[in-house]
């Protein structure tokens, strides 16, 4: 990049907000998604939204695309850089602007992560209620980009059900204010259509969000099953007594293993466990438990185990977050694959999962929240052993398609990114992406936001324009270019 | 317990890519320890550095990369490359939020020590590290610094050099230093412990406690009150006198044990081993719980 | 926009060949849209008509107002221009209800009633409760995006729906979202769509999230003296363990407000909230009520054909000023004013009086408003009214909204001047 312009950056954030060096932009090549990698021209770090503005003006200005980043580990490389293009990380964003409790309405910076939304307020009794597994590192600006969800979604809602507000800047450096404290702004759902957008609409820099209560009493049951159907089947059965579970989940034998390495939550010893959490008040918590246990036990469990306290369910829930990169401990390498199905297709899936990896000969762990029916096969191989890797990524994406066939989505929490965006069209017609690239226009015309994710046949390279060198003819002023 | 710090792996690092070799022979950073880590970031919150300054080169996800980078041929031993290992406080709190299980400490040590060897710093900053391997890693030195520097501060010329901003005039490194130093006017602060402090009550156990170098001379009071915790819960306090420096000041430095040192207080406390009763090894030093880690 | 004087007979006969002959007739008396009485109604009767009919009416430079249960058709600005209503009418089908998943996939013209009526017997509700859900449809209901008296539990229309499908002018017809619960894929077209009011395409079918049917219910209402303690209360109760799934205050004069709590669940989980919530309003009258008080807001547009009803968003904390407010503004104008609030900030105002005075009673509660920093949005009132008093208020955002519109609907076929900004 230009030397002039790296000035001009350097002159809005400082050294402390700028990466320059080709072994530092190295280290910002990928996210959490390590399989693609493009090295940045830049990174830039501004500390606030008035820097961040400016960043963004100077950038429309050049017609330099740029990518947002904040913890950078998403899964699915919306982070990843364009090439040509710069990064723009929110990572010194980081301060919570306004606790307001009576309202339960918190403003924060983007790169304030997700549970520590939550540490500022659970002394008072509330949380936030959008979990992602990398909570404890992952920023509310990349929640609102890729509407983050978690194992407490089920009851809960995802990332767009609590965010208020958002202050953005677009892509021509303007600043925008979308949403608000109050609900219902007239007016387009502008802050609904930008959760979810994974960096193509603008970038933010202040979120307004609401909070919750929590509940009086939470209990978690562990229960264990001879088979992944089973277990299935008693989250069918629990929903149809009417029950409404806090969160279900369900971890398949390698899961567990993966996880009792890392984290020694003490799991039982089992081909399947299901994780129901109840939560409400005391008495009402104590009588639906009495209930799960034997609508459990009827579909096959034979062992229960209520973890009642904080503590004991903290360790349950540990092994649970830590079980994707847990897997690291029992295969060299993995892929973990994001794909939703209607819940009542569990069992045929499930089955069919086991038939594409016992013919792709790869093992593969299961993760998945039973609530929603949100997949997250993770496949197990070793790069060094020849074509496993390929074959690897043939059953990921072969899972994917059976999650569509079955009626479900490409993707449930991770994004399209980079990842998954050749597989839009076997989901969206092409009239419905289309639609898609009318809301993209109309919030980036210039297509500078993140404009490589998320739509095939967008691969960018963008390359800036050599300044024009007159011809010595018409230096001469024999000729005229018109 | 404490273990071999520089445990040889099998694999050494050489570039498969055709590309030259950024690493020595001895003791290069493992690939199978670099590939340990899946890149998920749950390292970064954990990570002091990171959390002050928000860059990933400075992280512990961060420093793996270019570890990795170099292990690869595919950069080369800058400043700036190296400034980013000089930044890691070796905390290694990033292991305790690792789901993979990354061992980051020895990574930490086996780069500094390639860094030592294969990069030539400014001279200014080589002094100084000289200086600061040749006092710290002495407590004879470190006591006679101590005098002087009571000295320093109980004469009021450290009230007046601040003052007077004459601390301006040194080098950033030891400006730092004496902004940090410790208040050394109360003679706790470097009291030797004697051999042995009985249990309280019914003996449990045996403990013997590793005293540091700047903690023995600066902070001893904190020795002190460690012995009396123990000593409360039962335990008999064995504190071999003349301990020298536990080593880990060094690694931290990239220098490795070159095992010439016989005060080592971990030789110290190995050769005063009397029956084959089991010892457990305490010390309270930051330094020395790291280095019985890796 | 060049206005073609197209020949206006020849459009009808165009549009009965892509519906039907037996499917377009002349607007009556009862077809008016704020006063202004289109040609025709048209009744598609598939997504694809639906989608077809748009794509005619947009060549042909014609004005067309969606119409579902035609209950909010005063909702917005007066249309600039309304040549054709299209009903939903025959898109009423309830296509799929896969109650183990609680989903269900309805068509547009399906009113909220009858959509009801066929998740019952699987003991499933959708959770919103519209004003007249005999006649909103769930098309009219996501338009609208309206919002009631068991959103403070169960969330917004937005955060019920799934997916959508729905004909844009151009002749599309697109899908968005999915029928799962948990979907990142691509934009979220289907919250963009919510609230729209028919001003970006028609909504052709959507898939809804449903929750089971409550065991059992008791609501409650709390009488105080004024509407600062009736907030006290309400925080009180949002900050508690208090499960509610509706908390109201309603007030019609100052120095009487009353605050309704509705419980749902099992038997036992009623009685250790009515404990819970007995300890939080100790010293008031509470008195257990009949499911009538959440009609409270029903009741707000019964006769109300020359009164004005504002919904303004402010704050939970905020509720009691927002009432002091109103009351300080019907002093000085001589109105009358019935609030219905919702624990959410949400509140509904009605006001009676003459028109002059309603001006400025409306007037001065915008600045009211304001000082609070909410929204205040007219929902209805005199047609006459609308000529000198401003809907929606003054929003930012407003040059990306018409961005927006500029994209879906750039002849702007689909209620031209009706929402905000006068899209």
């Amino acid at each position: 990049m230009d030397s002039h312009l790296i000035s001009e950056f350097r002159s809005i954030v400082g050294d402390a907000g700028l990466v320059t060096a080709p072994e530092q932009l190295r280290t910002y090549e990928c996210d959490g998604l390590t399989l693609f990698r493009v090295v940045p021209e830049l990174v830039l770090l501004p500390a606030s939204g008035e820097e961040m503005q400016a960043v963004v003006k100077l950038c429309y200005r050049e017609r330099i695309p740029f990518v947002a980043r904040g913890s950078g580990t998403g899964l699915s490389g919306g982070a990843l850089p364009v090439k040509g293009g710069v990064v723009i990380g929110v990572s010194r964003m980081n301060r919570i602007l306004d606790v307001d409790l009576a309202n339960a309405r918190v403003v924060v910076e983007p790169g304030v992560t997700n549970s520590a939304i939550t540490a500022a307020v659970s002394g008072c009794g509330y949380f936030y209620a959008p979990d992602p597994s990398s909570q404890i590192v992952c920023t509310v600006a990349g929640n609102v980009a890729e509407n983050s969800g978690g194992a407490h979604c089920f009851k809960y809602g995802v990332t767009t059900t609590y965010i208020l507000g958002l202050e953005v800047v677009l892509s021509n450096g303007s600043l925008v204010r979308l949403g608000g404290k109050t609900l219902d702004f007239p007016g387009y759902d502008l802050v609904g259509s930008f959760v979810g957008s994974e960096g193509t609409f603008g970038i933010v820099t202040k979120v307004t969000l609401r909070i919750i209560k929590k509940p009086e009493c939470i209990q978690t049951l562990m229960a264990a099953f001879n088979s992944s159907s089973e277990a299935g089947q008693a989250v069918s059965d629990i929903i149809a007594s009417g029950m409404f579970p806090a969160a279900m989940e369900i971890m398949d034998r390698l899961a567990l293993e993966a996880a009792e390495a890392a984290v020694h939550p003490n799991y039982p010893n089992c081909q399947a466990l299901l994780l129901v959490e109840l939560d409400g008040s005391v008495r009402e918590v104590d009588r639906l438990m009495e209930a799960v246990g034997p609508i459990c036990t009827k579909c096959g469990a034979w062992e229960l185990r209520l973890a009642k306290s904080d503590a004991e369910r903290m360790a349950v829930w540990k092994g649970r977050k830590a079980a994707f990169a847990a897997v690291g401990r029992i295969s060299p390498n993995y892929l973990v694959q994001d794909g939703v199905i209607p819940r009542t297709a569990l069992p045929r899936v499930l089955g069919e999962i086991d038939r594409l990896s016992a013919e792709a000969g790869l093992r593969v762990a299961n993760v998945f929240h039973a609530g929603d029916g949100n997949l997250h096969p993770l496949v197990l191989y070793d790069r060094r052993i020849a074509g496993q890797e390929e074959r690897a990524m043939v059953l990921a994406e072969d899972i994917l398609r059976l999650c569509v066939e079955a009626g479900g989505s490409i993707t449930g929490e991770h994004g399209i990114g980079e990842e998954k965006k050749h597989f839009m069209p076997v989901m969206f017609s092409e009239a419905d992406l289309d639609a898609m690239q009318r809301l993209r226009e109309a919030f980036d015309p210039y297509g500078l936001c993140n404009p490589s994710k998320m739509f095939p046949g967008t691969d960018v390279t963008y390359q800036r324009p050599i300044a024009y060198e007159p011809h010595p003819i018409e230096k001469a002023g024999l000729a005229q270019r018109y | 317990m404490i273990e071999d710090a520089v445990a040889t792996p099998v694999n050494v690092a050489t570039p498969t890519n055709g590309k030259t070799r950024v690493f020595d022979e001895h003791h290069p950073p493992s690939a199978d320890l670099l590939n340990v880590c899946v890149h998920c970031g749950f390292c970064l919150q954990t990570c002091p550095t990171y959390t002050l300054w928000g860059k990933e080169m400075d992280s512990p996800r961060g420093r793996i990369h270019l570890i990795g980078m170099a292990v690869d041929g595919e950069v080369a031993l800058s400043d700036v490359y190296v400034s980013h290992f000089d930044h890691c406080l070796g905390c290694q709190a990033c292991v305790t939020s690792c789901p993979s299980g990354i061992k980051y400490g020895k990574l930490i040590e086996a780069i500094r020590s390639q860094l030592e060897r294969l990069y030539r710093r400014p001279l200014g900053e080589r002094m100084f590290r000289k200086m600061l391997a040749a006092t710290f890693s002495r407590p004879q030195r470190l006591r006679k610094l101590a005098i002087a520097l009571r000295l320093y501060q109980g004469l009021g010329l450290q009230r007046l050099a601040r003052a007077l901003h004459l601390t301006a005039l040194l080098p950033q490194n030891l400006r730092t230093m004496e902004q940090l130093m410790p208040d050394l006017s109360r003679k706790e602060c470097s009291a030797v412990l004697p051999p042995m402090i009985p249990a309280k009550g019914e003996k449990r156990r045996t403990v013997a406690l590793i005293t540091g170098c700047v903690q023995s001379v600066f902070t001893a009071q904190a020795n002190a009150a460690t012995a009396r915790v123990l000593a409360a819960e039962g335990c008999e306090v064995l504190v071999p006198q003349n301990q020298g420096c536990c080593g880990a000041l060094l690694l931290d430095l990239g220098q490795e044990d070159d095992g010439a040192q016989d005060d080592r207080s971990v030789r110290v406390l190995e050769s005063r081993r009397h029956h084959r009763q089991r010892r457990r090894l305490r010390g309270n030093l930051e330094g020395l719980w790291l280095l019985a880690a890796r | 926009m060049i206005e073609t004087q197209y020949p206006i007979e020849i459009a009808w006969t165009d549009l009965e060949a892509i519906v039907g002959p037996e499917y377009i007739r002349p607007a009556s008396a009862t077809d008016t849209v704020d006063g202004l009485r289109p040609a025709k109604v048209i009744a598609p009767g598939t997504a694809q008509e639906v989608a077809n009919v748009l794509q005619y009416c947009s060549s042909a430079r014609l004005a067309v107002v969606p119409r579902g249960g035609g209950t909010k058709l005063g909702l917005g600005n007066r249309p600039q221009k309304a040549d054709l209503i299209l009903s939903t009418e025959r898109l009423n089908r309830v296509v799929e209800h896969v109650w183990g998943d609680m989903t269900v996939i309805a068509e547009a013209g399906c009113t909220i009633d009858s959509l009801q009526r066929a998740i019952q017997p699987h003991r499933q509700r959708l959770a919103i409760d519209p004003l007249w859900p005999e006649k909103t449809t769930v098309g009219g209901l996501l338009a609208t995006a309206e919002s009631g008296t068991l959103r403070i539990r169960y969330g917004a229309v937005r955060d019920l729906v799934l997916g959508v499908e729905v004909a844009l002018p151009d002749g599309s017809l697109i899908k968005a979202g999915g029928k799962v619960v948990k979907n990142v894929a691509g934009y979220d077209l289907t919250k963009l769509m919510i609230g729209s009011l028919g001003t970006l395409g028609v909504i052709t079918r959507a898939a809804l999230r449903l929750h089971p049917i409550p065991v059992a219910t008791a609501s409650y209402s709390i009488t105080v003296g004024s509407a600062a303690e009736a907030n006290k209360i309400v925080l009180a109760i949002l900050a508690s363990y208090v499960i509610y799934t509706g908390l109201q205050v309603r007030t019609d004069r100052a120095g009487h407000v009353t605050i309704d709590v509705r419980f749902e669940g099992i038997p036992e989980s009623l009685e250790d909230q009515h404990e819970k919530l007995a300890k939080l309003a100790a010293g008031c009258n509470i008195a257990q009520v009949s499911d009538e008080v959440w009609n409270a807001r029903r009741q707000l547009f019964t006769g109300a054909d020359c009164s004005v009803i504002c919904k303004c968003s402010v704050l939970p904390s905020q509720i009691g000023s927002l009432c002091d407010g109103v009351f300080r503004q019907i002093n000085a104008t001589e109105t009358n004013a019935t609030i219905v609030a919702q624990g959410t900030g949400l509140t509904e105002v009605r006001l009676d009086s003459g028109l002059s005075s309603l001006i400025k009673a409306v007037d001065g509660l915008r600045n009211e408003v304001d000082l609070l920093e909410g929204t205040l949005v007219i929902e209805h009132c005199p047609v006459p009214m609308k000529e000198t008093v401003n809907v929606w208020g003054t929003l930012k955002d407003v040059p990306l909204m018409q961005q927006i519109k500029g994209k879906f609907d750039p002849a702007r076929t689909l209620n031209p001047g009706r929402f905000v900004g006068a899209i």
